[in-house]
């Protein structure tokens, strides 16, 4: 949700130079889904009819309501006959940023989003007053999807004050629609389904039980405003947005999964089942729980611990969590002195900039929870598990895939390239408990390689002989021997001095960050520049273990 | 003029047919509000009387406004700690890592004001996880009153098996310690049925998890603070650190202080709702949709309100006191059986992580804006502050219990009242606030590798005092500070069933239950 719509629409710039379209009037529901379609365009009824059963459809624009501000929508909500609780929350990267570097007038890149219940939410800028960006969320219980609004113009209306009017910009299945995908919504939302770039604990820019963004440091118009004044913290949030893609996702995945008999199924799609393991179809962000700059921590000036956070560094949620292969997850402490001596090195900062590219401000340091990185989303980790739970995927599968390249369980075009096979394989079954999806998978890559041969260098095979290397162990002998390789690895980090661990670690950040601002499609959530630090480490960290 | 004419228990539940419960309550609410009105000029410098925290029952809350403050209850601590284990030693933490959380035991760790206790089937298959926010300061006064109705609710909760005589707090022979106002033995709130978790939890018994101390971190937070240049200091942390307040580390009191002092800067005085509590939140719809199982029962038929109630109206906020998430008896399937997040249920913690504990503030239209002061520091030398005054055999009680003042009729005189202390020394004056009390003291105890002491005294009140609420004070070495609120309350005849004198302890051992004092200091 916050993260998706702020982004810049290079699309419609595009068509907006290329398309001569008709004025758009107010009091109607027009359509404009970017990729697909040119212009804004009004909505037949049989189309509002079949498409717009969502209930800010059905309680707002469907009654002729066309609320033309975050207020608007929110009054619009409260006098229609939906019986929804609204609930405000606060993000921005800049929002930990002090007074002494940035006065409260200065952009600190504050949104809002605003929930109705799980139903509705809401996405627009902070002050609300002035923002000319919303973004409505609303899920169609009837067709299983979230539908997408925004507020605009005609695309190639160039006028000063263009008339807005409310598109309908989609559904959740267009996300992955070859014309639509990364376009318009879904250039931030990938697979359909509303967004929290930080979906768990400590929320490293979202007011939260863990940190509060206070009146005094927001400009005046938007400390004066309900939504910030009623603001709940990301804690809450995150159940909205968790609960929320699992409804979709097991949704879309009961569509996909045909009971036949009591013992056979039959799926289709498998191969966007798949994307979820074997790609990254989007990433989140997570810090540490520990804050970077010392006076903030508890007690102050605390060493930081439990370095890197879950996923951002091995798949832990799966490997351990899920497969309970027995190996410790890597867990670092920086020494407090070291870590504050290293941000200074290496001149980290947060910098704010404008259109330009121009220096507003900069805050010596990184960000207000430490070793802020990507990590992988949450919504491969709970399809992956699902998969599992549903007997579509075997242990030993998803262990086969992970293991691909596992040191880069983000960004790995190595494991990435597996797709291929699983984009050749669109049905399966599941007949008396065992899946075809495994060993289907698995015959592909069979024909075209053999197993890695030498474990030893391991990370010089390619994808397919690395995932045949573990699918071919025995189901005796797998988990010890993954294990193994997992241990071994956290080792190589254990086993250097800490001075070595932290700068590798540090370098490793770096180059995550790099790698997240680069990735085509998941870069579209880099859309502010205090998102992530500066630095002067290089682009290309020392290759110490294989990285 | 409208003030709140009483404060209600929790929840506004009724446990007892005893009409005395709900006054004796109120009364226990009012001394603690009105110690932390005093705020803490014994022991720190810059913690001055406080101007934005009330006392509702003396203050006029025309215009008061509802604010909900809401944390998690899975415990920061764990998940900052063993971020690899946490469910497994949130329910079940292993002895080696039992240290400076008491009580020791998982119990101990579970300090967001939310504990539970887990119950499993012959297969170890998790069947049942009750949840309590329930403060042990309201059990204890319940038990004051009524004992029966105590062991009704822990039948109800915990199960048929429990017996009046596993609730008494016994002395190292298993003699049951009795209150001698009462006659009857006294209440041990970490009884074997409340003190694990695996055979139940009916109420907090974290010592975190009190409510005095919750009142008094409200309090305390409301104090404004600012860097020795003069910019306010706003970052949570910085400021649980710098006003002393609560315990550090956890989501709990870092947030609440934080939002309260957030509420104050706007200049709003500030108290905590009636009825004053902490309450489980209900399991919300998105949180539900977390839920799945491949069995066909509705998860949600599973989750139960057994004391307390969800919000009504255009209530924000649930009281909730004590839910359970359960199998129905004789269920041929498991809490396992349901995933959170498609991850199967194993442990109860995985539903604390779900679960929010809120408390309601409440704030006065806005006022002047407050002084604000330089941080906290430890006061050189500190000054003498009595601390709790109960009859000797029950000082353990009053420390554990937070009910920290002791009873007594007009015209009574009590022989071998405890009066435990900090920072005085044993030549020091006592003396209670008002013509007509007279307090004589007759031995001293020093508590070793401590500065705290437990004076011995009789108390005699005239018939002429008037019933009601008594500050009382220690003169140390010329050095003294406030009289410490509400200490001694003085009643109408008849009132008290005092049945014995309160005992002498044998020498140098200290009153069943008392625990040092480190761990109570913070209120």
């Amino acid at each position: 949700m916050a993260g998706a719509s702020f982004a810049l629409r290079g699309n419609i710039e595009m068509r907006r130079q290329l398309s001569s379209c008709p004025p758009v009037v107010s009091g109607t529901i027009y359509r404009f889904i970017d990729g697909q379609d040119s212009c804004v365009v009004p909505m037949d009824p049989e189309d509002i009819e079949e498409k717009l059963n969502d209930p800010f459809a059905q309680a707002v624009l469907r009654q002729g309501n066309f609320p033309d501000s975050a207020q608007a929508i929110s009054d619009a909500i409260r006098q229609s006959d939906l019986d929804f609780d609204q609930t405000s929350y606060v993000v921005g990267e800049g929002s930990q940023v002090p007074l002494m570097v940035a006065d409260r007038d200065k952009s600190r890149s504050l949104r809002y989003v605003v929930t109705w219940n799980n139903q509705i939410m809401l996405s627009v800028g902070a002050p609300a007053s002035q923002s000319s960006f919303h973004q409505v969320i609303s899920w169609d219980d009837r067709a299983k999807v979230f539908n997408y609004y925004e507020r605009m113009s005609q695309v190639d209306d160039s006028s000063s004050s263009p008339l807005k009017v409310w598109v309908w910009a989609g559904n959740s299945p267009l996300a992955r629609q070859p014309q639509t995908m990364g376009h318009g919504c879904f250039d931030c939302h990938h697979n359909g389904v509303p967004i929290m770039k930080e979906l768990e604990s400590p929320w490293n820019n979202w007011q939260s039980e863990l940190a509060s963004i206070t009146e005094h440091i927001v400009p005046k118009l938007v400390a004066n405003e309900s939504f910030f004044q009623d603001r709940s913290g990301a804690d809450i949030l995150e159940k909205v947005i968790k609960g929320n893609f699992q409804k979709y996702y097991r949704d879309w995945l009961d569509a996909r999964y045909h009971q036949i008999e009591d013992d056979e199924v039959k799926l289709t799609d498998v191969n966007e089942m798949l994307r979820h393991v074997i790609t990254n179809t989007t990433v989140n962000l997570a810090s540490v729980r520990v804050q970077s700059k010392g006076q903030n921590t508890s007690p102050p000036n605390a060493n930081v611990t439990n370095i890197p956070a879950l996923d951002t560094f091995l798949w832990d949620s799966i490997l351990k969590d899920r497969l309970n292969l027995d190996y410790q997850p890597l867990r670092v402490t920086f020494n407090r002195e070291s870590y504050d001596d290293y941000l200074q090195q290496h001149e980290f900062a947060l910098v704010q900039k404008d259109d330009e590219d121009g220096i507003l401000y900069e805050e010596n340091g990184s960000t207000y929870f430490a070793y802020f990185v990507p990590q992988v989303a949450a919504e491969d980790s709970y399809m992956t598990k699902r998969l599992l739970n549903k007997s579509i995927l075997t242990d030993k599968f998803v262990a086969a895939v992970a293991m691909v390249d596992f040191q880069n369980p983000l960004f790995s075009e190595k494991r990435a390239s597996l797709q291929k096979y699983a984009n050749e394989i669109s049905d399966g079954t599941i007949s008396g408990g065992i899946s075809s999806v495994p060993t289907d998978f698995a015959k592909k890559v069979q024909k075209v390689a053999s197993p890695c041969s030498n474990p030893d260098n391991f990370d010089a095979c390619t994808a397919e002989k690395q995932f045949l290397y573990t699918w071919n162990l025995s189901d005796d002998q797998w988990r010890e021997l993954t294990a193994k390789r997992l241990t071994n690895y956290v080792k190589t980090i254990n086993n250097l001095q800490p001075s070595e661990q932290l700068d590798y670690l540090m370098q490793l950040s770096v180059k995550r960050r790099d790698q997240f601002v680069s990735t085509p499609l998941i870069r579209n959530l880099f859309e502010f520049n205090l998102l992530i630090p500066e630095t002067n480490l290089g682009d290309s960290p020392p290759n110490l273990l294989g990285n | 003029m409208s003030q709140l004419p009483h404060f209600d228990p929790p929840a506004n539940i009724s446990d007892s047919e005893n009409e005395t419960l709900r006054s004796r309550w109120s009364d226990n609410l009012n001394r603690f509000t009105e110690q932390t009105l005093q705020n803490d000029p014994w022991s720190s410098t810059n913690q001055p009387p406080l101007t934005h925290y009330y006392n509702p029952l003396e203050t006029d809350i025309s215009g008061e406004i509802q604010a909900e403050i809401f944390w998690t209850a899975f415990p920061k601590r764990i998940e900052d700690k063993y971020p690899d284990k946490k469910h497994e030693y949130a329910d079940y933490l292993p002895v080696f890592l039992q240290v400076n959380y008491h009580p020791k035991g998982p119990r101990g760790w579970q300090d967001e004001y939310c504990e539970w206790s887990v119950t499993r089937n012959q297969d170890g298959k998790i069947i049942k996880v009750m949840f309590t926010c329930e403060n042990r300061e309201y059990w204890y006064t319940l038990w004051d009153v009524d004992p029966n109705a105590v062991l009704e609710i822990y039948k109800e909760l915990v199960g048929g098996q429990v017996q009046l005589e596993d609730l008494y707090l016994k002395d190292s022979q298993g003699r049951p310690i009795i209150d001698p106002a009462t006659g009857r033995p006294a209440y041990n709130d970490r009884n074997q049925w409340n003190s694990t978790t695996t055979n139940g939890a009916v109420h907090l018994i974290s010592n975190p998890n009190s409510l005095s101390a919750e009142i008094f971190l409200a309090g305390q937070a409301t104090v404004l603070r600012e860097e020795g240049n003069g910019d306010a200091i706003t970052d949570q942390n910085q400021l649980i650190h710098c006003s002393k307040y609560g315990n550090p580390g956890r989501n709990s009191d870092p947030h609440i202080g934080s939002e309260v002092n957030k509420l104050v800067r706007q200049r709003h005085p500030i108290s905590l709702g009636n009825p004053v509590g902490l309450y489980i939140q209900d399991i919300e719809d998105s949180d539900w949709d977390r839920f799945d199982t491949n069995i066909d029962v509705d998860p949600k038929t599973l989750w139960t309100v057994k004391r307390g109630r969800k919000r009504q109206g255009n209530e924000n906020m649930d009281y909730i006191l004590h839910a359970v998430f359960e199998v129905p008896k004789d269920a041929s399937y498991t809490l396992e059986d349901f995933t959170i997040d498609e991850d199967p249920i194993k442990y109860g913690s995985q539903i604390a992580e779900i679960l929010k504990i809120g408390l309601a503030g409440v704030a006065l239209p806005q006022k002047s804006t407050p002084e604000s002061y330089l941080c906290a520091s430890s006061l050189d030398p500190q000054l003498p502050r009595p601390y709790a005054l109960r009859e000797l055999e029950m000082l353990g009680v009053a420390l554990r219990s937070g009910i920290t003042h002791m009873r007594i009729e007009q015209g009574e005189t009590v022989e071998n009242v405890g009066l435990y202390a900090f920072n005085s020394d044993p030549d020091a004056t006592i003396t209670v606030r008002g013509a007509g009390v007279a307090v004589k003291k007759t031995n001293v105890q020093i508590i070793k590798d401590s500065t705290d002491c437990i004076f011995i005294l009789t108390i005699a009140v005239e018939t002429t005092v008037s019933p009601g609420n008594y500050s009382l004070r220690i003169t140390s070495n010329s050095s003294k500070g406030p009289a410490v609120y509400g200490l001694l309350e003085v009643v109408a005849p008849g009132e008290i069933s005092r049945s014995s004198t309160p005992r002498l302890l044998e020498s140098d051992s200290l009153p069943v239950g008392l625990e040092p004092m480190g761990v109570f200091k913070s209120r």
